[in-house]
């Protein structure tokens, strides 16, 4: 998939005009696939290449904000490398207050293979079905300053799809959510800026025709924080979700009365070299589940360190 | 342009980006019935053609009967299929009339989760039923309840409130209440319905978990300090009791019970099943590797190593490993002083062997040996203490009780065994599984035929005219002879069981249908003649997390998931 025209086609665009940005991240992670320490984690390298566009639009009295990306990321792991796209729309209302759109899409999110309950009688041994789902965000925001300008703060409504290939369905999920930012500027270009979200993950094929879904229902609600500090070259972030599982299907073992706290941790630091950014990211995360069942204990929680180095052009 | 072709590339990316929910897929021959249950569904059972005994009735106590009908002047049985399971937590033991006129359905006749006897082995009112035995002979159902008791029950009182005095069903008792040691705790059960005066013998496998309890009865142990386990054997005398007459009275028949619990030698802790069929008991692994400890109790790392070619003195092993050669001599470099070890063979009978050396133990299933003494019984530096080294069926157990064994350089041999010539005996160590095959007498007794080594961890067992089935941990199902030399480590798993872990094995005589429960990669389904290796794949059924499985009136699988029973339309051609 990584064809050399392919990578010279971003760098030139980012060298040649000044609208467009790309940027190549090269990074290694630990536990790709996010399995537990039972199921012998494995490593994949990855390659991902990104394109930008800003533009300024006349659409209303202040010009309107725009940006484009694409990202192409590429693993050792064939099934996990996927798209994504990405437009965001920044209108300036005047006073320092903005109001914002956005629009995500990620394409072909690979979780791993799973069994279809679904498959029925067949004539040949099954193994499983490679699981992926297909996530689409809309985000809506308000920015508005505080303290003299120094602080600002957004206010978001988030909602989100995931939809699931045609073999698990039954995974599919819409979100609502809630997200409350703060970002205070402090001397010397630092910056500390502390977010809190709440997600109510609602499981929209529960109780269909199908198996699958008659006793097992993926809902949840989650709880998100996030501490940052930076300053121009380096920072660090601390990322910790508190997610509940919704289920009150006493026989659904896997998501009643579960719940697990993610954290993740990241450092970085950016530098120059021939005259262009360069970026060294790691990050630490580990999620801990809790469950009245030991087994869903034991193949929910994992660990996985990333390491990534990013080359802006 | 650049900018112009960039941004129409830009536009088709976002047009292609729309995101919609996908149909869900459905396989060709879904479900056709899926009792969910509250709680894992563990075992179940068919029995087709249940009936009562209708004819003491009167006309009036007929027509009240559902499983009577009063035709001609006669009260007449009412045959009808039912479906017993097992579940695990809230529902207990529930039985199910199918109905199969048209379609298949489910209709449940009784249900009871409250006839857990609590005392101070079972502290927790949480019935865990695992596994069903019923025997055809009697018309008993035996239910395990996992690590506590099996409860019995006469079937037909069970069901029918009239069968029985008193116009009430019956309601499953504890069977055999063995309160010598207060932390074995049950985890398995098989039945002998082959006895005399059709009185079933219930075989019960004890384990015992030496990190639970701290009171224990060493002496009935046979002095391990590790978790460990062994059968035991309820039973009714005949002389005492017509069991039909007594078969409403659960109060009577477990007053006259006996037990026998040093029926077997003892055995590990990791027993996953045990199968019984033609008198003779097959015990899925029975052992578990060496374990060394020091004077404080203290677990050591042991490793074992391999290679015992040119290899004759152990001080020139590496450190912190054993061996053990085929002259029979245990060597070892170990740089702490052994305080207690424990061995486990296969190959041989180890307790016959040296039944004239040793001094029988207080109970049929353990003798004593010891060491230090003029007449040596074995070489090694394990002479170098006074103790007692015990062996029991396979195990070899050495407890110095506080002292230690500390030789000028701790290496060298440390046991010889007198092995015959031409041995075949082999030393359990890690990733080393094994059958055992033992004889059951009818004076209780269990002794030992042959076994084999596997080449992984077994998880269940069938057996059937000469040859033995086995289902394996991660490593498929393999057919081979049941006669010791069936088995080598060439044998292959049966086509497409490959990399499953197989929980249950049930064959259909009838139609020549070998199912193996396969947990979440769901059932199995081979044609199977039974007289041979060869076997013919010929469905899966993807189904929730299998437990179990049976086949039903030549049509339908039904299946004990973790979430219930699920049955499927199979038409067996």
């Amino acid at each position: 998939m990584l064809k050399k025209e392919y990578l010279i086609f971003i760098a030139l665009l980012g060298f040649l005009f000044s609208d467009f940005s790309s940027n190549v991240k090269v990074g290694f992670d630990s536990n790709i696939l996010k399995y537990s320490n039972p199921e012998n984690p494995i490593s994949s390298n990855f390659v991902k290449l990104g394109m930008g566009y800003k533009s300024k639009l006349n659409i209303v009295d202040r010009k309107t904000q725009m940006s484009l990306n694409f990202v192409k990321s590429i693993y050792d792991l064939s099934e996990k490398s996927n798209y994504s796209f990405g437009l965001k729309l920044k209108q300036p209302l005047g006073k320092y207050r903005y109001l914002m759109l956005s629009y995500k899409y990620i394409d072909n999110i690979y979780l791993r293979e799973y069994v279809d309950v679904d498959q029925g009688v067949l004539d040949s041994i099954y193994q499983g079905t490679n699981c992926s789902f297909d996530n689409s965000i809309i985000d809506i925001g308000y920015e508005l300053p505080i303290l003299k300008k120094k602080s600002k703060i957004n206010i978001h409504y988030i909602y989100q799809t995931q939809f699931y290939n045609k073999y698990f369905t039954e995974f599919d999920l819409e979100l609502h959510g809630l997200k409350l930012k703060y970002i205070k500027q402090l001397k010397n270009n630092k910056s500390n800026i502390f977010s809190f979200r709440f997600n109510y993950a609602k499981n929209l094929t529960l109780n269909d025709f199908t198996l699958s879904t008659s006793y097992m229902d993926r809902g949840y609600s989650e709880y998100l924080f996030s501490l940052v500090e930076k300053d121009k070259l380096k920072g660090m972030s601390v990322d910790l979700v508190l997610r509940t599982y919704s289920s009150s299907i006493i026989e659904d073992q896997l998501h009643l009365d579960r719940r697990h706290i993610d954290m993740q941790s990241s450092f970085w630091n950016s530098y120059k070299f021939f005259g262009r950014k360069n970026k060294l990211i790691f990050k630490y995360r580990k999620r801990v589940t809790y469950s009245p069942y030991s087994w869903v204990k034991n193949i929910k929680s994992f660990d996985k360190l990333i390491i990534e180095h990013n080359m802006y052009f | 342009m650049i900018k112009i072709f960039y941004k129409i590339l830009l536009l088709l990316i976002l047009l292609n980006s729309c995101d919609k929910q996908s149909n869900p897929f459905v396989g060709d021959d879904p479900v056709i019935n899926i009792e969910n249950m509250q709680g894992e569904s563990r075992d179940i059972l068919i029995i087709e053609n249940f009936d009562i005994e209708c004819s003491m009735f009167n006309q009036n106590e007929c027509q009240l009967n559902n499983w009577c009908e009063y035709q001609n002047g006669d009260c007449i049985s009412v045959p009808r299929d039912i479906l017993i399971v097992a579940n695990q937590y809230n529902e207990g033991l529930i039985v199910y009339d199918i109905d199969n006129d048209n379609t298949i359905q489910l209709n449940e006749i009784y249900s009871n989760n409250s006839f857990e006897v609590l005392d101070n082995i079972s502290l927790e009112n949480d019935l865990e039923l695992r596994k069903l035995v019923y025997s055809s002979d009697t018309q008993f159902l035996y239910v395990l309840d996992k690590f506590e008791y099996v409860y019995s029950v006469w079937l037909p009182g069970l069901l029918d409130q009239y069968t029985c005095p008193g116009n009430q069903t019956l309601n499953p008792y504890q069977l055999n209440p063995y309160d010598g040691v207060s932390n074995y705790h049950t985890t398995q059960v098989v039945v002998d319905h082959s006895n005399i005066n059709n009185l079933d013998e219930a075989l019960l496998l004890f384990k015992y978990n030496a990190n639970n309890i701290s009171e224990q009865n060493l002496e009935g142990l046979a002095s391990t300090t590790t978790s460990c386990s062994k059968l035991g054997v309820s039973y009714l005398d005949s002389d005492m009791v017509n069991l039909f007459d007594a078969s409403c009275n659960s109060e009577l028949i477990s007053g006259i019970t006996d037990f026998d619990p040093y029926a077997s030698p003892l055995f590990d802790y990791n027993i996953s099943d045990i199968y019984f069929d033609n008198g003779k008991i097959y015990i899925a692994n029975p052992y578990d590797p060496f374990i060394f400890k020091n004077s404080n109790g203290e677990k050591l790392n042991i490793n074992y190593h391999l290679e015992t070619s040119g290899l004759t003195d152990g001080c020139n092993l590496p450190e912190n490993s054993i061996s053990f050669t085929e002259s029979g001599d245990i060597l070892y470099n170990i740089e702490e002083g052994l305080g207690y070890f424990e061995f486990n063979f296969h190959g041989l009978n180890l307790m016959d062997l040296y039944s004239q050396d040793c001094i029988p133990g207080p109970n049929n299933y353990f003798v004593k040996c010891l060491t230090g003494s003029e007449n040596m019984i074995f070489g090694g530096d394990v002479n170098s203490k006074f103790f007692e080294i015990m062996i029991s069926g396979n195990k070899l157990i050495g407890n110095l009780l506080g002292d230690f064994i500390d030789t000028e350089n701790n290496c060298g041999l440390l046991l010889s065994l007198d092995v015959p010539e031409n041995n075949t005996i082999g030393l359990f160590y890690d990733d080393k599984y094994s059958v055992s095959v033992y004889d059951f007498y009818e004076n209780n007794l269990i002794e030992f035929d042959h076994d084999f080594v596997t080449n992984s961890k077994v998880k269940s067992i069938y057996v059937h005219n000469g040859y033995i089935v086995t289902g394996m941990v991660d490593d498929g199902c393999y057919i081979t002879l049941l006669e010791p030399s069936g088995h080598t480590i060439d044998d292959i798993p049966i086509f497409g069981s490959g990399n499953f872990t197989v929980n249950d094995i049930f064959y259909d005589e009838d139609n020549n249908l070998l199912l193996l429960s396969c947990g979440s990669k769901g059932v199995l389904v081979y044609s199977w003649d039974g007289n041979g290796t060869n076997v013919t794949f010929l469905n899966h059924i993807v189904s929730s997390h299998a437990y179990s499985a049976k086949v039903y009136k030549n049509s339908y699988i039904i299946i004990a998931t973790k979430y219930g029973v699920e049955i499927y339309n199979y038409e067996i051609n």
